[in-house]
Order: structure tokens, then sequence, then C-alpha cells
């Protein structure tokens, strides 16, 4: 049965057979763009592009995906139409890079099926945000736990403080002054190895009343690169947030509980007034997850506006607070 | 894999070593990591056990027929589950914008529509993976397809149905009802499994087998060619088990986040760090990479 298959390979092959001649059907498909700000306003005369699988090329490796693209530029309502026949009807959508806006990393748009010659739904709308760049301004931003600059939890069953504006741990163990984050490593089952069974809790607490920290998810690799909303929240800081890692037993999943969307805001060194009113505070962001595993190694970005009740979130990345710091600790986005 | 072969299976001794692009299961490090429901060919999702006091739910899968022996038999080694174990030298570099190791969902890959798309770069590790024992074009291109994702003819039967008139016919043998498999004895599939036969037939037989999959070759094309993985590759995503050793290429382009221009103007691709790209992408983009290597190996 093989050889078959060889021999017809090698018959369309001989008679100069390639993919491109005999490509599968390709259907005509529409859509429709709508760029907008983060505050919803139409943005008008950016170009937005779309592409497509068209072809495969044989090469070193798996070879080289060819795609067909189409771009058009947005009008007053910020909408533009797209065109292109395609053979999957699977699709990557964005805005070209423009003055004044953050860069934008696309998404994919997949059409449903093809009824009567053409793909549906027929020209869906794809809502684009594209974020203009206000007020950037320097951060106290690290990158913490990437090696070779690892980052160790001191201390099992205690909590150790970390300090977000020295960007090291409270003393003794490092050169910190104030606990902005507390982190309290405990062993359930203590660890040996990677591959034993073990259990571990991080629980990640503040040292001021209102102090606190929430989630905020936003899609991983996808649409602007200021992942996050521009300014912190006012409300809905917790306490205290818990996560664990663990295997369980011998083919149980380790589990890290480590999500690719998730994000956090920070509200630290919060002092209130006679009335319990907030009378400063700073505010912050953790970009990806706080992760960490069974051998105490932790790893986490964060940016925190030196600025007392300012909770903007727009990171300059060339005015980090931090200087000199090695590549593996610079935060390189906004 | 050659790398990660040659520290496993032969000693080799390295300071250092950093797997990246690699096209290998995460189960070979961690033997836990699955994406089963990610990773099922669509033809198999129904052939899972739902009985509650059923020992292995995918006792079918080629995937799972390791488990069918004791103890000592060779036949147990015939899986990417923990084939390598951590490896406590390796930094793992992944890039969560591969195409060709792209993870996928709920079993969906390339080789089912056509010649061209079936060659798509774009998950191409996974259309591998899935084509396993399938008699697609892609599979039959690139390896001797058995066991895997195919039937074994072994276990066809014919179904009652009816004719456009009411007439009571049977089908032509075709494959059981996942509900028709139960009958089916763990013991009668070790020498008849229900994925497609393996292409060594001594792996079946009783005598043979265990003997047969201890041999080193015997065992590599097994898994290369016959034994599906369920979890994603290495290349796209971290190992657990390699714990902080983990790095996305994604966040080590040059320190602008520059990339190259005919990336940006091709909205699938954009700014991401493709499979490859530590040599087709110029040093001015992706030095950040080649700095890390030299910050960690300490080469300097």
């Amino acid at each position: 049965m093989k050889s078959v298959y060889y021999y017809l390979i090698a018959m369309a092959l001989a008679i100069g057979v390639n993919a491109q001649t005999h490509s599968p059907q390709k259907y005509p498909a529409q859509l429709t763009i709508k760029v907008v700000t983060d505050e919803s306003s139409p943005v008008q005369d950016v170009t937005v592009g779309a592409s497509t699988f068209g072809h495969w090329v044989q090469g070193e490796g798996f070879g080289r995906d060819i795609h067909a693209t189409a771009t058009a530029k947005t009008d007053k309502d910020g909408i533009a139409q797209i065109d292109l026949a395609s053979m999957d009807g699977d699709f990557g959508v964005s805005v070209r890079e423009a003055k004044g806006y953050y860069h934008d990393l696309g998404r994919g748009y997949r059409f449903k099926e093809t009824k009567d010659g053409k793909w549906l739904p027929w020209n869906p709308m794809v809502n684009i945000v594209f974020k203009p760049i206000i007020n950037p301004i320097p951060m106290f931003a690290k990158k913490l736990g990437e090696l070779p600059h690892g980052l160790k939890l001191p201390e099992v069953g205690k909590p150790v403080g970390f300090d977000l504006m020295k960007g090291d741990w409270v003393a003794p163990y490092g050169f910190g002054t104030t606990p902005d984050l507390v982190f309290t490593f405990t062993e359930q089952i203590p660890y040996e190895v990677v591959d034993k069974p073990f259990a571990a809790t991080l629980k990640v607490s503040f040292t001021n009343p209102l102090d606190g920290i929430q989630s905020v998810f936003a899609p991983f690799n996808e649409g602007s690169v200021l992942r996050l909303p521009r300014f912190a929240p006012e409300e809905g800081y917790m306490p205290e947030l818990t996560k664990q890692i663990g295997s369980p037993g011998k083919d149980k999943p380790l589990n890290t509980g480590i999500r690719e969307d998730q994000n956090y805001f920070i509200r630290v060194r919060t002092v209130l007034d006679d009335t319990g009113k907030i009378k400063s505070a700073n505010y912050g962001k953790i970009l990806g997850d706080i992760k960490f595993w069974g051998n105490r190694g932790a790893q986490f970005i964060y940016c925190l506006n030196p600025t007392s009740l300012d909770r903007n979130m727009e990171f300059d990345p060339k005015r980090n607070l931090f200087t000199n710091l090695p590549l593996s600790q610079r935060v390189l986005t906004p | 894999m050659l790398v990660t072969s040659a520290i496993k299976d032969h000693s080799l001794s390295l300071d250092n070593y950093f797997p990246f692009d690699a096209a290998v299961a995460i189960e070979a490090y961690d033997a836990s990591a699955l994406n089963t429901e990610d990773m099922c060919h669509s033809d198999w999702s129904n052939y899972v056990s739902s009985a509650p006091n059923a020992s292995n739910p995918r006792r079918l899968w080629a995937a799972e027929w390791h488990n069918l022996f004791d103890a000592g038999d060779g036949r147990r080694k015939l899986s990417w589950r923990g084939r390598f174990g951590p490896i406590s030298t390796a930094h793992n570099f992944y890039s969560t914008g591969e195409e060709v190791l792209n993870n996928t969902s709920n079993g969906e890959h390339n080789s089912t529509i056509g010649l061209v798309t079936a060659n798509q770069a774009e998950r191409a590790w996974v259309t591998q993976e899935l084509s396993k024992g399938r008699d697609t074009i892609a599979a039959n291109l690139t390896w001797d397809s058995n066991a895997g994702w195919g039937f074994n003819a072994y276990w066809f039967v014919s179904h009652s149905s009816t004719d456009p008139f009411g007439h009571p016919i049977l089908t032509p043998p075709e494959r059981r009802y996942p509900e028709e498999t139960a009958s089916i004895s763990d013991e009668a599939l070790k020498s008849e499994p229900f994925f497609l036969r393996f292409q060594d037939n001594r792996l079946m037989n009783s005598s043979q087998g265990s003997a047969a999959a201890n041999e080193y070759l015997t065992r590599a094309k097994t898994l290369a060619e016959s034994i599906p993985s369920l979890s994603f590759a290495q290349g796209r995503n971290p190992v657990g088990t390699f714990e902080q050793r983990n790095y996305d290429l994604m966040s080590l382009k040059n320190e602008d986040g520059a990339w190259p221009q005919s990336r940006l103007s091709n909205d699938k691709q954009l700014n991401r760090w493709l499979h490859g790209d530590a040599k087709d992408v110029a040093y001015r983009f992706n030095y950040l990479l080649y700095k890390k290597w030299v910050e960690l190996g300490e080469l300097k």
C-alpha cells in the first residue's frame, strides 16, 4: 500500500504538480472591522489588515505557510471592510502600527462554515480596541525570579514582606523596609523533588487596612500591548490571595494554578483618615500570574505607581525608576 | 529529542541544556501533564468508558495500551508518559507564538481537509500526533502509519439497519459503537488492540511482546510512529517539572519589542516568535535569546 502512495507522489512530482495549482477550494469571505479607543471613540484613518492561509511551501523543517493579506483604511466611524478568499476560514486581524497608539498584537477570527459558495457568517463585525498613548509614567517595575536571578521564598510557614519600591525582601532577608506584599509559603506535603508528591500553599497578604489585590483577566499575546486597563480600579481589592501548587500522588496532575490570562491590580501603603477614607495609597499591577513552585522559587512581574492616589497604570518602560537592572529583571512592556 | 535521549539513555553529561523549538511531548518529562481532551482524535472521543469502576476509561486507546500489562513487561514502556522524566540541567525555551508546535483544542488538526492544508506549518506537530494510525496523505508521506488513532478491523461488526423501504439490512462490517466495546476483555486487547495493529507483530505476541518492546530501536520506532501523545509540545508550553527553568521566547524579543516588518505586515504572524526564529530572524530582533543563553550558561 505504501509503495502505491510513493508511486503516486513520484508521478505527481514528475508532472510538475505543486501545491498551489491543486489547492482546495477558496471561498470568499467578508468582514467588517471596527476600531475604537479604550474610551469607545472611533479611530479614523488607520490601516487594518486581515490574513489567511494561502499555501504551504516546502522548506527546512516543517516548511512555511504563505498567507494572503488584505488591508483597508478605517472611515470616520472607525470602520473598514475586508474582502479576502480563504481555504480554511481562519483569519488573523489587526490594526497596523500608528503614531500615538500602542502596538496591536492582533487576534484571530474564525468563520463558522461555508454555504452557497462563501464563508458564513457573511460580513461579521470584529471589534478592535486600539489604545492611544496618553500618559506613560515612570514606575517601579521589576521582573522577579527569572533565572539566573532566581527569587526564593525565604521561609517556610513564616510571613516575609516584600518591598515593591526597593524591589527586595524586607530585612533581614533583603534590604527592603516596607512590607508591601507579605508572602507566606506553607507546605502540606513537604517537597523533595518535583516528580514526587508534594503540596504547598502561597498566601499573599498585606500590611494595611484596605490594601489588597484583585484579579484582572486579559487575553495573552492578543490585543493592545498595553494589556490591562490604563487605570487601576478604586474598589474591589481583597485583603489576601491564596494559591496552591502540588502533585497529590503518582500520575496525578501537577497543579500549578497558573493561568495565561491572569493579571492583578494591587493597592499598598494605604493610609486612612479619621473617617476611614483613604488618605494615601499606591496603586500597581502584576503582569501575568504570580508563580511559585515546591522548591520555593517564585516569579512575578510588577509595576508600582510612586505617586500616592494616582491610579494611572500606563508604564513607560524607558523610564523605569529602577535603573541598571539586569536584562532578566527589566519590564519591557507598558 | 535527540539530545534528551542522549542525556537520559546514554548518560550524556551537560552543565546546562537549552532545548528550544522542541518537538517533544510534555508528558515525556512530566507524566501527569496531559491535555487528553484536546489531543484526542475526534473519532475516539466517545471510546471512553463512563463506568464508575472502570480502572482505565481509555483502555482502548493506543496511548493507554501499555497499562494493560503488568510491571516488568517491556510493553509497559510503550508510552510517552515519563519517557524522560525531569531533567535538572534543562532550561526550556518555548514560544507562546509558535505555529508549528502550536496547541490545538478538541482534537482539531489539519490532516482531514486536503493536501495543501494538510501541509500547513501551523499546528504541524499536532497534526502529526493526531495522524498516527490514520490513512491520511500526511501520515503516509512521512512515516509507517500504524496503531495510533486507527481502528483494527478485527473488532468490526455488522449493524442492523433498514433500507428506505423499511426492510431490515445488515451494514458491512464497521467499527463497533462505543457501547459495544464493553465485552472486549483487557486480555483480548493485548493480542488484538482496538486500535490499528502495530506494524511489528511481535508486540502483540504473548511470548515475544515484552522482549520486543525492550529493544531500544523497537521502542523508539513504536513511540515515534504508533503511540500518539496526549499532551502538547514542549516548544510551545512551559514544562511544569522544569519549575522556573521555563522561558517564553515571546518575552525575549529586543528591548523595544521591534520585530521584522515583513512579519508585522502579515496579520497571522505579526509579532509571533515562530518556529526557527532563533535563526530566521535577524540578531537585532532576537539577540536577547543569545544573551540569555550566555547568562545562564555563564559562557562569558
